[in-house]
Parts: C-alpha cells; sequence; structure tokens
C-alpha cells in the first residue's frame, strides 16, 4: 500500500494542485479521505470565523496608540513646566544679583565719597582732579588734622 | 469634466462603492488586525479611485485594482513610526485574553471563538495573513494573489500552507481549550 499523503500534499489537493496518482490515493484510502474532510471543514471553520469577527482587536490597537499619545503630551507637559521654570529663575537671577552687587558697590562709593568731602583739607574739586590713592593716603596722614580745629583739639573746652 | 459626464463618474463611483467598500474594510481589518484603521484605508483607497478616474489611464478591472490599492495602502500603514510602536509594545496576552472583557461563561459558549481565531490570524507574519485572506476570504485563485501581491505563485503557495497550517493547529488548540472547560 502507498504512504499515506503528508499535510502539504493534502492541502495541495484541496488547492487542486496535486498531481493524479495523489488524488488516487486520496480515492483509495480510508484514513486519507478523513484527514481530508477534517481539513475542509477545519479551513471553513477559519475562514467563516474569520470573515463575520467584528475585530475587536482593533479597540486594543486604538487603546495603546491613545495611551501612547497621553504619556508624550504629559512629557511634554513636564518638559514645558520645567524649561519655563528655569528661564524664570534664571531671568530672576539676573535681576536680583546684579542689583545687590550694584548696591553693594555703589554703597562703598558713597561712603568713600562721603569720607573725602567730609575732609577739611579736601576740595571737592580736588577730590575730582586727584587720584584717589593720593587723596586717601593724604586724608589718612597725621598733618591732614593739623588745619583741624576739632581733629587737632582746639575745639576742646 | 463637462455636466454631462460627471453624473456618470459619480453613479459609477458609487457603485463601486457600493459594491466593495465592504469588501475592502473586512480585507485591511485582517491585514491590519484593526477596524477604524481599517476604514480609513477604505476611505484613502476610494479618493485614490475618484483621482485616477479623473486621470488618463483607466483601469480595466476595478475590483482587482481596489485590491491591490487596499493592500497597499496597509502595507504604508504598517511601514507607519506609530504602527511598529504600537505593535510591538502590544502585550500578546492582551489578543488571546480576549480584548472585549466577554466573561469566561460567554467565552464557553462560544461567543470568543471568533476572536481567538482572529488573535491567531494576528499572529501570522503580514505576508501571510495577505496570502490567506485574498485566497480564502477574497475567493483569489493562488495565480490572482501572486499577480496581486508582485509574488511568484511557488511563494503564495508557501506563504499560503504555513499559514494553513499555523492557524489549524491555533484551532486544535481553542477547540481543546474549549473541549476542558
Amino acid at each position: 500500500m502507498k504512504r499515506c499523503l503528508s499535510e502539504r500534499t493534502m492541502w495541495l489537493v484541496h488547492e487542486g494542485a496535486a498531481p493524479e496518482r495523489d488524488l488516487a490515493h486520496l480515492e483509495g484510502c480510508l484514513d486519507c479521505t478523513a484527514r481530508y474532510g477534517r481539513l475542509n471543514e477545519e479551513l471553513g471553520e477559519i475562514t467563516r470565523a474569520l470573515r463575520d469577527h467584528a475585530s475587536p482587536i482593533g479597540r486594543d490597537v486604538r487603546r495603546g496608540r491613545r495611551r501612547w499619545v497621553t504619556a508624550a503630551a504629559v512629557l511634554a507637559g513636564i518638559g514645558l513646566l520645567a524649561g519655563g521654570e528655569a528661564v524664570l529663575w534664571r531671568q530672576s537671577k539676573a535681576l536680583v544679583d546684579p542689583r545687590l552687587e550694584t548696591t553693594a558697590e555703589a554703597l562703598s562709593l558713597l561712603e568713600e565719597v562721603t569720607l573725602l568731602l567730609s575732609s577739611p583739607g579736601v576740595t571737592a574739586a580736588s577730590v575730582l582732579v586727584a587720584d584717589p590713592a593720593t587723596v586717601i593716603a593724604e586724608m589718612t596722614s597725621p598733618e591732614s588734622y593739623e588745619d583741624d580745629p576739632i581733629a587737632a583739639g582746639g575745639g576742646r573746652l | 469634466m463637462n455636466g454631462q459626464a460627471a453624473p456618470r463618474w459619480q453613479a459609477h463611483c458609487e457603485a463601486l462603492y457600493r459594491q466593495h467598500a465592504a469588501r475592502l474594510v473586512r480585507l485591511g481589518r485582517l491585514v491590519l488586525g484593526d477596524q477604524p484603521e481599517a476604514e480609513e484605508v477604505a476611505q484613502e483607497v476610494f479618493l485614490k479611485l475618484i483621482r485616477t478616474y479623473e486621470g488618463p489611464v483607466v483601469p480595466i478591472d476595478w475590483a482587482a485594482w481596489l485590491t491591490r490599492v487596499t493592500i497597499n495602502a496597509c502595507r504604508d500603514r504598517r511601514r507607519a513610526g506609530w504602527w511598529a510602536w504600537s505593535r510591538r509594545h502590544r502585550a500578546p496576552e492582551m489578543l488571546e485574553l480576549v480584548d472585549g472583557g466577554a466573561s469566561p461563561e460567554q467565552a464557553a459558549a462560544g461567543a470568543e471563538f471568533g476572536v481567538l481565531i482572529a488573535a491567531a490570524f494576528q499572529r501570522l507574519s503580514a505576508r501571510q495573513r495577505e496570502v490567506f485572506a485574498l485566497r480564502y476570504i477574497e475567493g483569489m485563485s493562488t495565480h490572482e494573489v501572486a499577480g496581486t501581491l508582485d509574488l511568484s505563485e511557488g511563494s503564495v503557495k508557501r506563504h499560503l500552507f504555513r499559514a494553513v497550517k499555523y492557524l489549524r493547529g491555533a484551532l486544535g488548540e481553542i477547540k481543546g481549550d474549549r473541549g476542558h472547560r
């Protein structure tokens, strides 16, 4: 007896592409006839199921895509917030810090100017034209107090 | 286009739409595994039909043309970045456990048989899905499938046999599982 048909040959019979000798075997073999019947039946079931199926799988893909879009939107929002916050922080730092420095410098300059102008041997004109180092040296030297009646003790009673 | 030709053109397009729209949506749904995407593909195809109708070369066999354009549109969708991403990140168990959220009783009653077969179908390769859908759902011959997909007949048969073998195995498992419940 000839060997029974393989799965592929059986399928080729179904497709109408099997050689004559395989068809002859199928007609004479009860086992192969039963297998062929099962193939036909199963293919019919699969085809009917696929044809009638309403595909709820698609909803899953949609839901997955929606989740992805939501996650991307949230990430973008967080990024924008963080970026905006960083820009604001930089701007506030740029506004506050220089002002503080400027204020400290201005105060120390004003202090120096006040000190210079209040010293009696120094006129405003000399302060403006003289070298600041020289002026400060003059101010702090003992001779500079000689003409000052208060500093020289003239003011004492 | 003159005033007399327009109604004829419209009537023919409408007739083609009525005749093929459902078929093309079903084909797209099988190839892509996504009903809304399939509907969008069908819309694209019919827009192309209108443009082709106005063009210099008009196909002789509109049914074959529509099928071919649908398959190509599905391939374009599959190549899109978001599509590949969503397919990669979809958990396989989601397919197997049935997205519809049916109760085990319903599944046992056979309500989800189609879903399980469809899930098995989606696990085939894209080429196998195309070949199977055209041959068994659309009822094309192997020769016609080969012509539509630009493949050799031998290649079509190989893909088709693998698809049939896999789906029969899946069917056996589904029936076995249901038998044990």
